[in-house]
């Protein structure tokens, strides 16, 4: 493992102006070399002058930015430039030049880092051969759909073969299902290529679907971080648990009883907990969400449930599900 | 009817203003492209920041635009004499057109580049390129659509002001217009002239659209 290739300390970043706005109030991560690290939060909450910060296209205010053991504050201009080739970065808008083809997209920055001809005519095929665009060398980017253009975008980021790339909102302009097709380029080049992957989104789906860690910025600070199953099935800041919770789900509680998120993994999805439950207790409780999810090649069940009003029998029946190994969590409060 | 020598009159008249509006435009854009680039990369949130430079920049083409071209026409009579050795005719008439011409062009050129979205050259930025390249590769190519569309705005303007020139007997088109048409009553050659100049303004124009909407990618 080594140390982590990126290590953040300290992060502060304030804008100064008409108001003062502080962006990141004291940020650490440590990503470690070959993950695929997701970055998650609420716009505004900091995450893009986050991922700014790793190649310095914004400047901590304080704190250190350390790429592979090299601490950025301390380069040159020149040598940040060079630094700055080392990490690929691929944007919500594409970012795309729009009077060049595909092709002249993906010669940029290996012209920028002075290649060879002949060395960036042979990259540019086997680049277009990893996104599969082979047949659009030529096409401007105006003729492509969005997910064609992410495509040519981790391409050109691809091109001087660095060993980390910054995905900002990468999949926020896309479809679902092109998402996916995106998301699964980028765990493919992760697994193939070994560059390590950092992922800036506002959608869990992206997060369950490809990251193994995942941090939870909120307000300048990370709420929460660790491997993505485990913030997945107890979340224990509120951001987290707001984040995790269904998203776009507005839940009405009838029956006016507690609500209850209860996240199953691996044994106890086999048992019949809710039949068991009815029994036991001599009450009813509905399912008013449930779901399954593949994290990290690990299925995971979540359910939320609405208990009876009567509070004791509630309480009894969570800490009847908590003696099984379930984690149990109240949503109430945030649910709208 | 015209005779022989209006028509040879004319027709090196034309030519005259064709001359020196090309020759202007050029050196207006050899002068105000390089001007234009920095008052936008100059900004203090641009690729090259400097405040100081920016301001000088932003004053010295103010100052020269806000003097009438007629009075500037004269005003540098002792410099064109100096670069071109007399203060008629069409080559002394280009030294004032590029004097005025130059911070036109440079402001046509910074709005064309402002044009350019902001992701692009935080994009550039992301892979390590530096300011000239920037420009070289993405500012420049990025704009050209609408730098081709400014030029053409240029060149008519310029045009025009090579009109003017005729006043203190600078050649072409406009000369002719002022000795014959207005000193000596010829109304006729006048409108001829007139006629000439709005055609040849229509041709740049045209040929100015129809470049930059060839050369636009984005649809």
């Amino acid at each position: 493992m080594g140390t982590p290739i990126i290590q953040l300390q300290n992060l502060t970043k304030t804008y100064t102006g008409t108001n003062e706005v502080n962006a990141l109030c004291g940020v650490d991560i440590n990503i470690n070399r070959g993950d695929i690290f997701g970055i998650i939060g609420m716009s505004g909450a900091g995450k893009s002058t986050l991922v700014r910060c790793i190649n310095f296209l914004e400047k901590p205010t304080t704190g250190t930015v350390i790429i592979d053991g090299e601490d950025l504050s301390m380069l040159s201009e020149k040598d940040l430039r060079k630094k700055r080739q080392e990490m690929g970065m691929i944007f919500q808008q594409f970012n795309l030049l729009m009077q060049s083809t595909v092709e002249q997209n993906i010669h940029f920055p290996m012209e920028i880092a002075g290649f060879p001809k002949d060395k960036i005519n042979e990259r540019t095929s086997e680049l277009l051969q990893i996104v599969g665009l082979c047949d659009k060398a030529v096409a401007y980017p105006a003729q492509l759909s969005g997910g064609q253009k992410q495509r040519v975008a981790i391409a050109r980021a691809l091109a001087t073969s660095p060993k980390l790339m910054l995905c900002d909102e990468a999949t926020s302009a896309l479809d679902p299902t092109t998402t996916r097709s995106i998301l699964s380029l980028l765990k493919d080049i992760n697994s193939r290529l070994g560059i390590t992957i950092v992922i800036i989104t506002h959608e869990m789906t992206v997060i369950e679907e490809i990251c193994s860690h995942v941090a939870i910025i909120d307000n300048g600070l990370i709420a929460e971080m660790g491997p993505v199953g485990e913030i997945f099935s107890s979340p224990k800041s509120a951001a987290a648990q707001k984040l995790v919770f269904p998203a776009g789900k507005k839940i009405t509680n009838a029956a006016g009883g507690k609500l209850c998120r209860v996240v199953f993994d691996g044994f106890a999805t086999y048992q019949p907990i809710i039949s068991t439950i009815a029994l036991e207790f001599r009450a009813q409780i509905n399912i008013i969400y449930a779901n399954v999810k593949e994290i990290e090649g690990k299925s995971f069940g979540e359910m939320v449930l609405s208990l009876p009003p009567n509070e004791q029998l509630a309480n009894k029946m969570i800490r009847y599900l908590r003696a099984l190994d379930l984690t149990v969590e109240e949503v109430s409060e945030y649910v709208d | 009817m015209l005779t022989n020598a209006e028509i040879s009159m004319l027709g090196l008249g034309l030519w005259e203003t064709i001359y020196m509006t090309v020759m202007s435009t050029l050196f207006a854009y050899i002068i105000g492209l390089p001007m234009g680039v920095l008052l936008v990369t100059s900004d203090k949130d641009n690729i090259l920041p400097m405040p100081k430079t920016n301001k000088i920049l932003n004053v010295v083409v103010n100052l020269v635009r806000s003097v009438p071209f007629i009075i500037l026409l004269v005003a540098v009579i002792p410099f064109t004499r100096l670069v071109v050795g007399k203060s008629y005719g069409c080559n002394a008439t280009i030294v004032p057109l590029v004097i005025a011409a130059a911070p036109f062009v440079a402001r046509l050129v910074e709005s064309s580049l402002r044009e350019i979205d902001k992701g692009m050259i935080e994009a550039s930025l992301s892979m390590g390129a530096g300011p000239l390249q920037i420009v070289r590769k993405v500012l420049v190519p990025e704009a050209k659509p609408s730098l081709i569309l400014g030029a053409a705005i240029a060149t008519t303007t310029i045009l025009g002001y090579s009109a003017m020139a005729g006043f203190v007997g600078g050649g072409g088109l406009g000369t002719i217009a002022i000795n014959n048409g207005y000193y000596r009553y010829q109304t006729g050659i006048m409108l001829i002239t007139v006629v000439l100049l709005v055609v040849v303004v229509q041709i740049f124009q045209e040929f100015g659209d129809r470049l930059a909407a060839r050369s636009d990618k984005r649809k």
